[in-house]
């Protein structure tokens, strides 16, 4: 499907964020087409993380608009805007500690979708663990999951929301590769249900194969957008990563395929 | 017996010692007077533990009993409204409070919620103390009425006639606060507070209206306590501002909710019948004054031994719907 | 004129004292992070202790100083002990138990002094005067302003010039990184209490022979010493001074304006103003971008 130029899903306008004295996201502009698949890179401390908490809920920006489906939801309260059908995970899980994984998903299934659910609310739930590999799991609650099985839980969850819009954050980080190639699979699968996708992918080992577009983001602004192979070359977006624009700001701080780092 | 069985049958039990027993010895009248009360403390014990669900502890509920109690009395005495409606508007004067409190410590969590409260109960008993020419002051207002005979439609109780029927009475408005308390554990809304107090930010991103499901906790957990109050009001016969914005007050449900068990339906409840009349009949008697510390020491031994409190061996396991 | 000037006076006077009540208690919350609700019955224990031992055993009254300020570090570290083996949520479990431990003091003042408010009644000596402005210095409230500010100048002394002292504000500061840097954060932990412990042992004759003795008197000084902890920032015990005079300014001030009654309403509108206000205390629902 070409994406229609007047009617974007998603549309983020002239966004600034200050928080105390810093700008943590400044004059930032972009637009997401329906069925899109968006990238976001960037060094540590860049504003994605920043970025996604925006269009979710969780920060309200400084200034700046945000429009999704047409409608300006900037003053909307994030359980509004999941119920829209904006969904997120985190980078460090947030399960419900006390509730099994299950429940955690029947959560989702209750109150992030417009209307009521149909069924039993358990057997609504076990297709999303299924989908990332936790129904053996299901009644484990949220504390017992080690950590890779809490983030997939939190993929799940925002599955049964059933979104128009998911943003997953750094899901692929610090996966070996065969790990990585389940997600792309999974990211493949959701893209062809129609789903659009926002991906915060430093360490890029998920983005490169399946975003249309990277967004490139430093110190809070958007340094560059395009094709994710023409970005990667870019010399400012390799100065970026490598830190030639920051001199004297520490060593370097190249990709490495090992855990996040990033401030959530 | 199996455990399972004894869980189930608990309850029931409950039901039958509260009211087979004033049936059984009608002329026990300290029965009735501590086990009247009990049902009384059990019901502000399950109307503060509302809030407690939503996963806010608040020290500052005297500010709702004394509100409610002053509401009720000063409404009678000066616009003459007859007792009962009285009552249910001194539980508006607090629930009105109590969203005042949702929008100003709005961001505030855990401790720093806590000791807001501490200092929002100073406020109103203050302004209480010292507006003499309308609350009577330091002074308190003394020789209230009992409550007068509830009649409503086919039932018609002389609540006020005797212990007997204020027992009754009280055993009813405990009953009514536990559906409601009920309703705040296992309803949708009753989830959507226990994704609240597991996880806020997890809760607002998987579309559980936070704020709006807390200030419902708030105001019906002040309407109640508030309501509470006004009925005390009238089972002492006399108000003070010492003695219905107490810091006992909020203590006192806090204590009682933590011991019989937070999470359970029957638990707060568990915790008052239990605990009152053993303080009020056993070891009031004995230590006349300073018997309260077993208050204090209760809530610390829950807290080392047995955090989940009393109730957890009989709750039964609840599920979302 | 004078009047003012005497509740000029009173307010300073009235605000060293609240700065000793504060040491104490974010001593002891800069090391735990934990709001001791009992705080203020900590006090009432150390003026009812002087008290027994004034009126009972009729010791001089400056004897009973040296007394409490050994018997409450005792307590302080017993309050200790109790937290360290507090099990899991801290912050809300220990909010609980100091609160179920200021009902169990309060009612053991009940018990063993009942309801009366009791007061140590020294002999009202003039130390000094100033007829003119018709000001008056009696011997009580020079002693509550020279033992609070010489408490107080001994604890800044000892925090800001010693190397211990330096330790344990570091420690108050960051456990973590205190603890990289190789102190050990257990006997500061130790050190804090006992300290804190011997500034109760200090402020509960003071409070004694100054203001009534009440069971249910303990709340007042908790939340003026947790006013003033937040008012100062965490781990920034030298702005303590500066809070606790100007929260006594204010509170005298506004007796003398509109009553005394109306004092205890200025502590609870400030505490609800400082917990709104400061940015940086509301906790987790503030996700750092």
């Amino acid at each position: 499907m070409v994406p229609d130029q007047k009617h974007h899903l998603l549309e983020l306008a002239a966004i600034g964020v200050i928080w105390g004295s810093q700008r943590l996201l400044q004059n930032i502009s972009l637009q997401v087409a329906a069925q899109e698949i968006i990238g976001i890179i960037g060094p540590n401390g860049a504003g994605k993380t920043t970025l996604m908490n925006v269009i979710s809920g969780q920060v309200f920006p400084t200034s700046g608009r945000i429009f999704y489906q047409g409608q300006d939801i900037t003053a909307w309260q994030p359980h509004r805007r999941c119920r829209a059908g904006i969904a997120r995970t985190f980078q460090i899980p947030r399960p419900f500690a006390d509730m099994t994984a299950w429940e955690n998903v029947a959560i989702a299934r209750r109150f992030g979708r417009p209307h009521r659910p149909e069924g039993a609310l358990r057997d609504e739930s076990l297709p999303y663990l299924e989908l990332v590999g936790l129904a053996h799991k299901a009644e484990t609650l949220g504390k017992d999951l080690t950590l890779s099985e809490q983030r997939r839980l939190e993929v799940a969850r925002a599955l049964a929301t059933e979104p128009t819009l998911l943003m997953l954050d750094e899901v692929a980080a610090g996966l070996s590769p065969k790990m990585v190639r389940h997600v792309v699979t999974l990211v493949e699968k959701l893209r062809q249900q129609g789903l659009t996708l926002l991906i915060i992918d430093h360490f890029l080992n998920l983005t490169l194969e399946v975003a249309d577009r990277l967004v490139v983001l430093d110190r809070g602004e958007k340094i560059m957008e395009g094709p994710p192979a023409a970005v990667i070359r870019h010399p400012e977006v390799v100065g970026a990563y490598l830190g030639t624009r920051r001199v004297g700001k520490g060593p370097p701080k190249t990709p490495l395929p090992s855990g996040p780092t990033d401030q959530s | 017996m199996k455990r399972a069985n004894l869980q189930r049958a608990f309850p029931w039990l409950m039901v039958l010692l509260m009211v087979g027993g004033p049936v059984a010895f009608p002329h026990a009248e300290v029965y009735f007077l501590v086990f009247g009360l009990a049902c009384f403390y059990a019901a502000l014990a399950m109307a503060w533990n509302i809030l407690a669900l939503s996963g806010l502890f608040s020290l500052g509920h005297g500010a709702f009993f004394g509100l409610g109690a002053y509401a009720a009395v000063l409404l009678q005495q000066k616009l003459f409204l007859p007792t009962y409606p009285a009552v249910l508007a001194g539980g508006l004067v607090g629930a009105l409070y109590g969203l005042l409190w949702g929008l100003v410590f709005k961001k505030l969590r855990g401790a720093y919620f806590a000791l807001a409260t501490l200092a929002a109960l100073e406020i109103p008993r203050v302004i209480v103390d010292n507006w003499e020419s309308f609350t009577s002051g330091s002074m308190g207002i003394v020789g209230l009425g009992r409550l007068p005979a509830l009649d409503v439609e086919i039932i018609a109780l002389p609540v006020g006639a005797g212990l007997r029927s204020q027992y009754y009475f009280l055993f009813a408005w405990m009953l009514l606060v536990m559906l409601l308390h009920r309703h705040a554990l296992l309803s949708r809304w009753g989830w959507a507070l226990r994704a609240i107090r597991d996880n806020e930010v997890a809760a607002e991103v998987l579309g559980v209206n936070v704020y709006g499901c807390r200030l419902a906790a708030l105001g019906l957990s002040a309407f109640l306590t508030s309501v509470c109050g006004g009925l005390y009001a009238h089972l002492m016969g006399l108000i003070e501002p010492a003695m219905v914005f107490s810091l006992h007050i909020a203590a006192f449900p806090l204590i009682l909710s933590f011991f019989g068990g937070r999470f359970a339906v029957l638990g707060p409840l568990t915790g008052a019948l239990v605990l009152y009349p053993f303080d009020q009949l056993i070891l009031q008697p004995w230590l006349p004054q300073g018997h309260a510390a077993v208050y204090g020491l209760v809530i610390i031994l829950t807290i080392f031994f047995f955090p989940q409190g009393l109730a957890t061996w009989f709750r039964t396991k609840s599920t979302i719907s | 004129m004078g009047i003012w000037l005497q509740g000029v006076l009173s307010g300073l006077s009235l605000g060293s004292f609240y700065t000793l009540l504060g040491l104490g208690f974010s001593l002891i919350f800069g090391v735990t992070r934990a709001f001791n609700l009992a705080h203020g019955d900590f006090i009432l224990l150390a003026g009812y202790l002087a008290f027994a031992l004034w009126h009972f055993w009729h010791l001089p009254f400056y004897w009973t100083l040296p007394v409490c300020m050994l018997v409450l570090p005792v307590a302080a570290l017993a309050l200790r002990e109790l937290l360290r083996r507090l099990p899991a949520p801290f912050e809300l479990n220990s909010l609980v138990v100091t609160f179920g431990l200021a009902i169990v003091l309060q009612n053991l003042f009940l018990a063993f002094f009942s309801a009366d408010y009791r007061l140590i009644l020294l002999p009202v000596t003039v130390v000094f005067e100033l007829p003119a402005l018709s000001l008056l210095v009696t011997a009580n409230q020079a002693l509550l302003l020279i033992g609070s500010l010489a408490a107080t100048l001994a604890v800044y002394v000892f925090l800001y010039w010693t190397f211990v002292g330096k330790a344990l504000r570091a420690t108050i500061q960051n456990r973590e990184s205190a603890a990289l840097a190789g102190i050990r954060v257990d006997q500061m932990q130790l050190l804090a209490f006992a300290v804190g412990g011997v500034l109760l042992g200090l402020a509960g004759p003071l409070m004694a022979t100054n203001m009534y003795l009440h069971p249910a008197g303990g709340l007042e000084p908790t939340l003026i010493a947790i006013i003033l902890t937040m008012a100062a920032g965490i781990g920034r015990t030298g702005s303590l001074l500066w809070a606790g005079w100007l929260l006594g300014l204010a509170e005298s001030l506004t007796a003398l304006a509109i009553g005394s009654s109306w004092r205890e309403l200025v502590s609870a509108l400030v505490l609800i103003l400082i917990l709104v206000w400061r940015p940086n205390v509301s906790g987790e629902h503030n996700i750092a971008p």
